[in-house]
């Protein structure tokens, strides 16, 4: 008999993959614009995972936010700062290489607490959009309201900040 | 099937990638994005947690409520951020954070 294969495994390990190389890639990218497009990419990878974790609505959210609007508005900003600043010239700058030690040994801990905590349980427990958006109307619909505040506010300060100043007087 | 520590590995990561991205890149929007990396590394966590917890004491969808709620916000954090690196480069002509040093000292 033939070892079973696990495909959903083998899946993880492929999206996982790939989400680190488009993530390492965007931070390489010489044009800031090809960094955008990494990061679309890698927000969809991130939505696929949603997906292998039975999270099937964070996953569509994601795609349409994270890969829909905050990547177009990134380019947007992108297109509208000038030519030049577009593609990052490698200057070698004091301070670089601490900065790299404290990303690596942060990490490292990391890796060392997930080891160490052994939470290497399987048993997944999908959680329905039905059960979700219960959840979001009765038990968090205060939160649920106030990010809307927030998001209000957000909108008009983007607008404010953003407004061609010379253009209203 | 998917051991959980998987995911808390990708997260770490994906989280330390980012902290690497906001430290060392000099464009303002790069570093914006490594922080969208960053907040997307939490929510891989959130969810994991949130899917993986049966039988505990705590097996509850707040997670992924919060995962919601960290979407939104991250959201109009960007809209707002993007905001102030428009009027910034109005006013000096540059976004290069090695520049930018107004409030620093």
């Amino acid at each position: 008999m033939m070892a079973d294969i696990d495909y959903e495994l083998i899946g993880f390990f492929a999206i996982a993959f790939l989400t680190v190389f488009s993530s390492i890639s965007l931070l390489r990218a010489r044009k800031v614009v090809h960094s955008a497009i990494w990061l679309a990419l890698t927000f969809g990878l991130i939505g696929c995972l949603y997906i292998l974790l039975t999270a099937e609505y964070i996953a569509v959210v994601q795609i349409l936010i994270y890969a829909g609007a905050i990547t177009v508005l990134m380019l947007f900003a992108i297109m509208l700062t000038k030519k030049e600043i577009m593609s990052e010239e490698r200057r070698k700058e004091e301070g670089t290489a601490t900065r790299t030690m404290f990303a690596v040994v942060l990490l490292y801990l990391l890796l060392v607490a997930v080891v160490q905590c052994s939470l290497d349980t399987t048993q997944l427990s999908p959680i329905s959009s039905k059960e979700l958006g219960k959840a979001l109307f009765t038990t968090y619909a205060m939160p649920f309201t106030l990010v809307s505040l927030v998001m209000l506010a957000a909108m008009l300060g983007g607008l404010y900040l953003a407004r061609e100043k010379e253009a209203i007087r | 099937m998917i051991p959980l520590s998987y995911f808390l590995m990708l997260s770490a990561i994906l989280f330390s990638i980012g902290i690497y991205g906001a430290l060392t890149k000099r464009n303002a929007i790069i570093v914006l994005m490594s922080i969208e990396l960053m907040l997307n590394a939490v929510n891989i966590n959130f969810i994991a947690f949130s899917v993986y917890s049966t039988g505990s004491p705590y097996s509850t969808n707040s997670g992924m409520v919060f995962v919601l709620l960290i979407i939104a916000i991250a959201a109009a954090e960007v809209a707002v951020g993007l905001a102030i690196f428009l009027s910034l480069y109005r006013r000096r002509g540059t976004i290069d954070l090695t520049e930018i040093k107004l409030l620093r000292w």
